[in-house]
């Protein structure tokens, strides 16, 4: 299908309006429309937040990203080198140490963030999945800390896969998910459990830079939901 | 003070999904702010990496020798810093004694032995749907299978020992129960060897155990053999490799050192035993797994009786789902849960700014729709 020229109405970018129906055997018209309708680019990467926003609560849930990208690209050069070659490797056991704060770093401000969301409400307005997906990411996040202690292959990650098999087996999903196997856990961590993580991470803030955040208890009128699609979508999708 | 209510947007179906704040606004840049984001906790981690650099396991607990970074505990570390503990133990894996051969699935068929709650038992759930996942025969696998492979071949004592042993009976099928194990004349042979072993004068090298004269059938033969494979290290290289391939999984060592008691004192020396909220820390004085402190304060609740539960991990898990997990993901749904942050009007402190500026101004109602922050640019 060949797309039609940008006419009022129509995003001049994607040429789509918004309303698209949805269709099993042609997604693409809907998918455009649904992406450019919920994640207008001036909605993504903005120049402009609320003034109650410049406050170091605020910047939590980006130190926690940034935090989850340092862990991650020191982690890529720990796996890089083999799973074992830390212990014995300057460089790698240095790769370590910054791996092993960047997870302490996240899990603070994580829980700083957690707090501050809960207490300022922040699902208010139609953001219960930004609260659903932010418990979610503690979660898995959780996950994948505790697949990394597991195949840390010294006394450390005996020891707790020794121990955690319990409570594993107990609940009976020890059956599947072996903690004293290293190499299932070695999976697990630099592939399932990241993968998952920044999926989560990224639809949490997706839906954050779709409706914004959340605004003060008693201001919610200030928040004004954007006109619905025509006529107007030509200037409010200026991508 | 603008009043704490939430007045639900009208027509919420119908809502446009994309919201714009009205009130009033500052400039910052999503990117720019990122980027100095991971540059200020990239410093932090690199310095806090240079300062305290991070754990890295080693063997200590006192009187241990020291320990080069990164030691894993070994049939080899073992038998040679505790050869006593090492030598009882295999003695309690042939007779079935052994924390492993009463565990129950996913390990062996060990009856009555999995966790319950109001008549469930999840493992035997899970066994009956995968089956038995990760079968281990203590007698087999810890002791029997590794001495006829790497000794008998070569020592004819240790050939005899382990077929006079076999005739007795015994049941070395994977997976078997514990009270299988061992037939009855085994397990006379191995109750007096057991006796004799911990009596104050059995005396111990990391490849003998010398106890009086007894009634031990082939079973002193078996064990020395046993020790002799875990002093010159061949044990842990049978537990690593397995009969085709090489493998990551630690299992089958994991599972033996376990039933030891040298494995506990090493990790109660280290502060990482579970009485000691042992997940929370790593090693020594460094932080471990610190979010885990609900999970690890409720082993330590006295309502669900920690040492006396047959029950416990599956208690815990089950507290978990519910505190750790239910409740935070709908915390915004329960009543009363979500009427906390109104109880303890914190917002108010974080808001301060914002309830001071606008003063006692009503909110502008219902302020005309303003699609864009900026007035739209010339191009496009
Ligand atoms: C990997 C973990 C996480 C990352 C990377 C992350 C990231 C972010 C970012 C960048 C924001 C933007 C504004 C701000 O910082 O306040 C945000 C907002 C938010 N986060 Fe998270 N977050 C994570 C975990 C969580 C958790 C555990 C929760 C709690 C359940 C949560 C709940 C929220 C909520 C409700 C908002 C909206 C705030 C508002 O509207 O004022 N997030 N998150």
């Amino acid at each position: 299908m060949s797309i039609p020229p940008p006419s009022p109405g129509r995003d001049p970018v994607t040429a789509t309006t918004g309303t698209e129906p949805f269709s099993w055997v042609r997604p693409s018209p809907w998918l455009r429309g649904y992406l450019v309708r919920n994640f207008p680019l001036r909605k993504l990467l903005p120049d402009r937040e609320p003034a109650y926003v410049s406050s170091v609560l605020y910047t939590m849930g980006v130190l926690t990203l940034a935090a989850l990208i340092v862990t991650i690209l020191s982690g890529t050069v720990i796996a890089l080198g083999g799973v074992s070659f830390w212990h014995t490797n300057t460089f790698g056991a240095f790769m370590n140490s910054i791996h092993f704060w960047g997870v302490q770093a996240m899990f603070l401000f994580m829980a700083v963030h957690f707090i501050t969301t809960f207490f300022t409400m922040s699902w208010r307005g139609g953001r219960g999945w930004t609260w659903i997906t932010g418990v979610l990411a503690f979660i898995v996040s959780i996950l994948t800390a505790f697949t990394g202690f597991l195949m840390m292959t010294n006394w450390d990650s005996q020891w707790i896969g020794q121990q955690a098999k319990d409570a594993f087996n107990a609940i009976g999903i020890g059956a599947v998910w072996n903690v004293m196997n290293a190499g299932q856990q070695f999976t697990l961590h630099v592939v399932v459990t990241v993968a998952v993580l920044l999926f989560i991470v990224s639809a949490h803030i997706g839906l954050i830079r779709r409706r914004g955040v959340a605004p003060p208890p008693g201001a919610e009128a200030l928040e004004v939901p954007d006109a619905p699609a025509q006529p107007s979508v030509s200037a409010s999708n200026r991508g | 003070m603008a009043t704490p209510t939430h007045e639900p947007t009208k027509a919420r179906a119908k809502r446009h999904p994309v919201a714009t704040w009205q009130g009033p606004e500052r400039r910052f840049d999503l990117i720019t702010e990122g980027t100095v984001a991971v540059a200020a906790v990239a410093l932090l981690c690199i310095l806090a990496a240079s300062l305290w650099g991070s754990p890295d396991g080693g063997l200590t607990y006192p009187g241990a020798p020291a320990s080069p970074p990164g030691q894993a505990f070994s049939a080899r570390y073992w038998d040679t810093n505790d050869p006593s503990d090492l030598a009882q133990t295999a003695v309690q894996e042939l007779l079935g004694g052994s924390k492993t051969a009463g565990y129950g699935p996913p390990f062996n068929t060990t009856s009555g032995a999995s966790q319950e709650f109001i008549g469930i038992h999840p493992a035997d759930i899970a066994k009956s749907i995968f089956g038995l996942t990760l079968p281990i025969n203590t007698a087999d696998d810890f002791v029997l299978a590794p001495v006829s492979r790497l000794v008998a071949p070569f020592d004819s004592a240790v050939a005899l020992a382990v077929r006079q042993y076999k005739q007795a009976g015994g049941d070395l099928s994977p997976g078997a129960s514990a009270d299988q194990l061992a037939s009855a004349r085994q397990a006379t042979w191995l109750n007096n060897y057991a006796k004799a072993l911990g009596a104050s004068g059995a005396r111990f090298t990391p490849i003998t155990a010398t106890v009086p004269p007894g009634d031990y059938g082939p079973v002193p033969v078996i064990i020395q053999a046993e020790q002799r494979i875990a002093s010159n290290g061949s044990l842990d290289g049978y537990f690593q490799g397995s009969d085709q391939q090489l493998t990551t999984d630690t299992t089958m060592g994991t599972m033996f050192f376990g039933d030891g008691t040298l494995w506990g004192t090493v990790a109660t020396a280290q502060g990482v035993a579970g009485d000691q909220w042992g997940v929370m820390n790593e090693l020594w004085d460094y932080p471990g797994q610190v979010w885990l402190w609900l999970y690890a304060g409720m082993y330590q609740i006295p309502a669900l009786n920690p040492s006396g539960n047959a029950n416990l991990d599956l208690d815990v898990g089950l507290l978990m789902i519910l505190f750790g997990f239910l409740l935070p993901m709908f915390a915004p749904w329960i009543p009363g849960v979500n009427r906390i942050p109104r109880w303890i009007p914190l917002y108010k402190i974080i808001y301060r700014d914002h309830y001071r500026s606008t003063g006692d101004r009503r909110p502008p109602a219902h302020a005309p729709n303003k699609p864009d922050a900026e007035p739209p640019s010339h191009a496009t």
